[in-house]
């Protein structure tokens, strides 16, 4: 049931230009939860605007990479937040119906919520009297 | 029915955490006078000639969340943000935790707290500050 497939707009890589620097890859910390309904990740990514989000569902992995931008003026005093973006690639199990995944960006926290698919949810079965 | 995840990049996690701590090693230099407690709301602060500025990486964090001061030339941010599981999930895997932290500044130029301002966005906090008057650059024309 996993096709390739690219939920939002996938960045051109043929012919792109390349960086002439290396950019480090930020391996940002995700929450993983489940319901009977679907699965939800949860990333911090501060710094990340909504269309620098990248997520691409291929060969049963969801990949997660985000641009990072970051003002920077004048002389550097000291700096923490350095270069880099975000990468991080979660295999997934099966059973997800991967044509209707949400991704929500609030306040640098990205939730992708990806629903089972109907046969794989849980059902109750009402028993009836005989 | 569903597996435990695993994900790939755990390695380069740890090569990550690692690069980045020798980094903050070597930034936390003299001109920022910087204490924390934490390991959280990572910063870099700017000198632009008339304007200190300061980002912090506060994700999660609400503006009722952030608590900014500025005491003569140091600048105070406290911050915290608590964490639960969101009801009815169940928790395969997690990495971001509730945290608060309070960290200090000490700021090269004293600043007009009036004109400073700050401002939540993408997770992240910009604080521009103007220099007082006296540590404002200026030009000095040279005299024949």
């Amino acid at each position: 049931m996993l096709t390739n497939q690219t939920l939002s707009p996938s960045r051109e890589t043929q012919g792109a230009a390349e960086e002439t620097r290396e950019r480090p890859t930020i391996t940002p910390p995700v929450d993983v939860y489940e319901n009977d309904a679907e699965l939800l990740l949860i990333a911090d990514l501060p710094g990340v605007a909504r269309d620098a989000i990248e997520l691409n569902l291929e060969d049963g992995a969801l990949t997660l990479s985000a641009r990072r931008t970051r003002l920077i003026e004048g002389a550097v005093l000291g700096d923490e937040i350095g270069d880099g973006d975000y990468l991080r690639s979660f295999r997934l199990p099966r059973g997800l119906d991967l044509e209707s995944v949400k991704a929500e960006l609030d306040s640098g926290t990205l939730k992708i919520r990806l629903p089972k698919a109907k046969e794989f949810r849980p059902r109750q079965i009402a028993i009836t009297a005989a | 029915m569903f597996m435990p995840y695993n994900d790939f990049d755990r390695t380069l996690a740890v090569v990550d955490a690692i690069r980045r701590r020798m980094d903050r090693a070597f930034s936390d230099v003299a001109t920022t006078d910087v204490t924390r407690s934490g390991d959280a709301a990572r910063a870099s602060l700017y000198d632009a000639g008339s304007e200190l500025l300061l980002a912090v990486e506060v994700p999660g964090y609400k503006e009722e969340n952030l608590d900014l001061t500025i005491h003569r030339d140091v600048l105070t941010l406290k911050g915290e943000r608590s964490l639960e599981a969101p009801e009815g999930y169940r928790a395969h895997r997690v990495e971001r935790r509730s945290q608060s932290f309070a960290r200090s500044f000490k700021l090269s130029a004293p600043v007009d707290v009036e004109r400073t301002k700050a401002s939540l966005s993408d997770g992240v906090l910009s604080v521009r500050m103007t220099k007082s008057p006296e540590a404002q650059p200026r030009r000095i024309a040279v005299g024949a």
